[in-house]
């Protein structure tokens, strides 16, 4: 494979293009899935699949195949790509930021090795969490349970000379509990996912994990719809975190900044008040947005996207931030081989500030807390974002009283940020999901303290 | 490829196998502020084994056509776990043929021609109206050929083609996108996209703030397709209904939508997105009455859910080699009993709002079908005509509550995903400002 990747790379270099980078991997997944106590899906397969990224002048092709020997044929037809695009359309010359060039083998060390865990252990977890989520109450009327791992080899080369191989282990389980109670039924979820190892499931434990789903569920079930309009609210982490990652991490992109995000042409500017600082950091340890080289081999890193309420940094791969002259922040990130590394976020939260939560809620009339993410969308162009929580309390003289299910909150980015009045003291960064931009999806993390804002939009149904 | 599985079926006699097999080419080419920024190419091959067991399904795949045999060995491994019961294959069936889902043109695309497509995409923004520029956009070419094999002595092959484009344009502080789908190239209407992302972003400027209230809501079938997707698609889903997440569970033959509404899913329409002869199970495809004059008639069924009931495969089974079958509509169609041009229904609205885009469907409740969207390009109507367009608002409610509120149909029928549908006009609908 070595010798295949090498002679790939000289074959587009000696062509006549600029730069080009392979990645591969050879993966193997496992996949159950149990419905209602019934193991329905069991599925374990084997994946390659190796990319190929050419940069001719100021065009990329690039070409992927999970058929080790189509990669010259590949190789071939991603140059190709890159200099009809060049030919028919004059791109300015893409200039990379300079990367340090890396030789490793990352050889990862887990306390438990994934390849050593039976297929009647990885059963045993679901079934642990079956019996944890329908013990807790007969309420709880029906309960999936899916557990998932993998183990690869990974490979990335570029014609600068890196050479960084890899062997990362990824397991994800989640538990979804749905809790009926005569006509309604309400459904909710908890997960644990890592990249470090299968300890943290066993130290979690799939039956706390599977209990948190169901109590959440039945909790929903005593909740009302929301009211609607412009209020206060307060944002827990989680969805906190979310507000941070749609609506500020996405504009700060560089490739979105560079086309046309409300953040464009507004570094150094001051958008919010002092306690406004957001950090994307793909340095912390365990977390699921964490990574040692993004998918360009450059070192994840922590970076400073707002300090006191000043635009300080966008997030970059090699070519946004060789287009507007800085370094990249490794934030060149693809979902596998066969996409071409974009940029992303990796671990991203609001830095914590110096209320306590009782202090933030005392100060609210009238308004909202808001919890438990549901997805959420943003127009980086426009600045408009919405997302959905899955349930939250009304605030009523300075406390916390009706619980409230399904509620959304939208509005202007711009306006948000100034509207933030109350910034917890606690970080609580712990929100894994799963970011989607152009079709690829990327692990992530979100977090930050407690947040409160005024001016909201909350769309209820009520 | 064929005698390799024969040899294997050989090997394993009285083990039911299917093998369905992929061969996947795709090209796209990227635009960014009216330059072409990238292109890639992708093939993605690969075969998936399912073995039953005792009644139990198990399955796995590979990439690599060379590790078949160990491919098939875990497939009888994971059944010995599995709970998912499954007594045999679907057997043989006569196939409808279906039109105009293969383009050998699409098939045999150069990467020059797709870069053409996109720049003639951007040149037709520029025709309509010269200050609008293309922030984002997407073609792409794509073409399957696929194999099922099984043990009942079926062996079917297709081809099928598509050409997909996305567009966001930007004039001023404002965007208006579009989207496109067809299996052929004569049916990836450029014009269309052009001419609707460049109207929706000049007609965008000068957004107003506008007042909570009740009125009436005009969707595109853009945003009503997403909704569906979140929403409707699940509830009819047979094994979302067998494990009791659907809220439309014991409803079939009763009055879930107004009376004039048919819904029907077709894998069989000439041309349709989502048409193919065979699903993936191999059971043939097709038309299945979902609401007929408003009255709930059936799910859409795979061969394992189907089974469970004791009834036949809708032809809905759905997915690629990297897992077992899954459950998706194919083509939705829409009809209404009263059908009026665009014009029509925005002259007889006094007080509405047309909603081209909106975020956030897929926040939805699935189940009880509450949904909260963010109207992202929406314009205000009064007395009949549009008069401005909204900024900040949201639309909620209930998809199920929905079915019921259609007000009227346009005629400006197209596919978006799934869904084959005009605008439509739903009355009394909450509009928060």
């Amino acid at each position: 494979m070595d010798s295949q990747i090498k002679s790939a790379l000289d074959a587009v270099m000696a062509k006549g293009a600029k730069y080009a980078d392979i990645r591969s991997s050879d993966s193997r997944n496992t996949t159950i899935t149990q419905k209602n106590g019934k193991i329905e899906d069991m599925t374990t397969g084997n994946s390659f699949a190796v990319g190929i990224r050419v940069l001719y002048k100021g065009s990329w092709g690039f070409a992927s195949t999970n058929d080790i020997s189509e990669l010259s044929g590949v190789a071939d037809t991603a140059f190709r790509i890159a200099k009809s695009i060049q030919a028919s359309n004059n791109n300015k010359e893409i200039i990379l930021s300079d990367a340090k060039t890396i030789e490793k083998t990352i050889e990862s060390k887990y306390k438990t090795d994934i390849k050593d865990v039976s297929i009647d252990e990885r059963v045993r977890f679901i079934r642990e969490g079956y019996k944890s989520a329908t013990g807790v109450s007969p309420e709880i009327k029906s309960v999936q349970v899916s557990y998932s791992d993998s183990h690869a080899k990974k490979i990335f080369a570029n014609t600068e000379g890196a050479y960084i191989t890899s062997d990362p282990q990824y397991f994800r389980y989640y538990v979804f509990s749905n809790a009926r109670r005569g006509d309604r039924i309400e459904q909710s979820y908890d997960r644990c996912a890592s990249f470090s190892g299968i300890d943290e499931l066993i130290q979690r434990d799939p039956a706390k994990i599977a209990l948190s789903a169901s109590q959440k569920a039945l909790k929903l079930l005593d909740a009302e719809l929301p009211p609607s309009g412009t209020m206060s609210a307060i944002l827990h982490p989680e969805v906190g975190g979310v507000f941070v990652h749609e609506a500020v991490g996405h504009a700060s992109e560089a490739d979105h900044a560079l086309r046309a995000s409300i953040f464009t042409g507004k570094l150094g500017d001051t958008l919010g008040a002092e306690n406004l600082n957001i950090v994307d950091d793909a340095t912390i340890a365990g977390k699921h947005g964490s990574y040692k080289y993004d998918d360009e081999g450059v070192k994840g890193q922590r970076t400073q996207i707002f300090e006191k309420g000043v635009l300080k940094s966008y997030l970059h791969s090699r070519e946004s931030a060789g287009a507007m002259g800085v370094e990249s922040t490794g934030n060149g990130r693809a979902q596998s081989p066969e996409f071409m590394p974009i940029v992303r976020m990796s671990n991203t939260y609001f830095d914590k500030g110096d209320m306590e939560l009782d202090e933030m809620i005392a100060g609210v009339k009238r308004g909202i807390y808001m919890a438990g993410f549901k997805g959420g969308q943003v127009d980086t162009t426009g600045g408009t974002f919405t997302f959905g929580v899955e349930y939250g309390y009304l605030i009523e003289n300075g406390k916390k009283t009706k619980l409230v299910k399904d509620c959304a909150m939208s509005g202007h980015i711009l306006d948000v940020l100034k509207n933030i009045d109350g910034v917890g003291n606690k970080l609580h960064i712990d929100s894994l999901g799963y970011c989607g931009k152009d079709g690829q999806m990327a692990p992530v993390c979100d977090g930050g303290p407690y947040l409160r804002v005024n001016n909201l939009l909350v769309g209820g149904q009520k | 490829m064929i005698e390799v599985i024969e040899r294997i079926m050989r090997q394993h006699k009285g083990v039911p196998l299917e093998f369905f097999g992929s061969n996947h080419r795709s090209m796209s080419v990227e635009m960014k502020t009216d330059k072409v920024s990238s292109s890639d190419m992708s093939v993605t091959k690969g075969i998936g084994v399912k073995a039953i067991v005792a009644g139990r399904a198990g399955f796995s795949y590979t990439t690599d056509i060379s590790r078949l045999d160990d491919a098939v060995e875990i497939a009888i491994v994971n059944a010995k776990y599995s709970e998912l019961k499954q007594d045999s294959f679907p057997e043989m069936q006569k196939m409808k043929d279906v039109k105009g889902i293969y383009d050998p043109g699409i098939q045999g695309m150069a990467p020059e021609e797709l870069v053409n497509f996109s720049v003639q995409l951007r040149e037709k923004l520029k025709d309509a109206n010269k200050d609008v520029k293309v922030n984002h956009s997407v073609v792409e070419a794509g073409s399957s050929d696929n194999f099922l094999v099984n043990s009942n002595g079926i062996s079917y092959t297709s081809k099928t083609t598509g050409m997909s484009g996305m567009v966001e344009a930007v004039y001023k502080d404002s965007s208006g996108g579009a989207n496109m789908g067809a299996a052929t190239i004569k049916g990836f209407d450029i014009d269309h996209m052009a001419a609707r992302a460049a109207r929706l972003a000049v007609s965008g400027v000068g957004r107003k703030s506008i007042k909570s209230a009740e009125q009436t809501v005009v969707i595109d079938s853009d945003v009503l397709e997403s909704l569906f997707s979140n929403t409707l698609y699940p509830s009819i889903n047979a094994d979302m209904v067998q494990k009791g997440q659907s809220s439309l569970k014991g409803k079939i033959g009763q009055q879930i939508g107004s009376c004039g509404l048919d819904i029907i899913d077709s894998g069989l329409i000439a041309g349709g997105l989502c048409s193919s002869a065979f699903d993936r199970d191999g059971t043939r495809s097709q038309e299945t009455s979902i609401l007929s004059s408003g009255v709930l008639k059936s799910f859409i069924y795979n061969h394992v859910t189907a089974m469970r009931e004791g009834k036949k495969s809708t032809g809905n089974a759905s997915g690629g080699f990297g897992s077992m079958a899954s459950i998706a509509p194919t083509n939705v169609v829409l009809k209404y009993s009263e059908t009026k041009g665009l014009d029509k229904i925005l002259s007889g609205i006094k007080d509405g709002i047309f909603i081209y885009e909106a975020l956030g469907a897929h926040t939805a409740n699935h189940i009880t079908g509450d949904f909260s969207l963010s109207i992202n390009k929406g314009f205000k109507i009064i007395d009949g005509e549009i008069a401005y367009p909204v900024k900040n608002a949201m639309f909620a409610g209930n998809v199920f509550e929905l079915l019921k509120d259609v007000s009227c149909f346009g005629d400006d029928v197209r596919q978006s995903g799934h869904l084959i549908a005009p605008t439509v006009s739903f009355s009394r609908q909450k509009i928060v400002g």
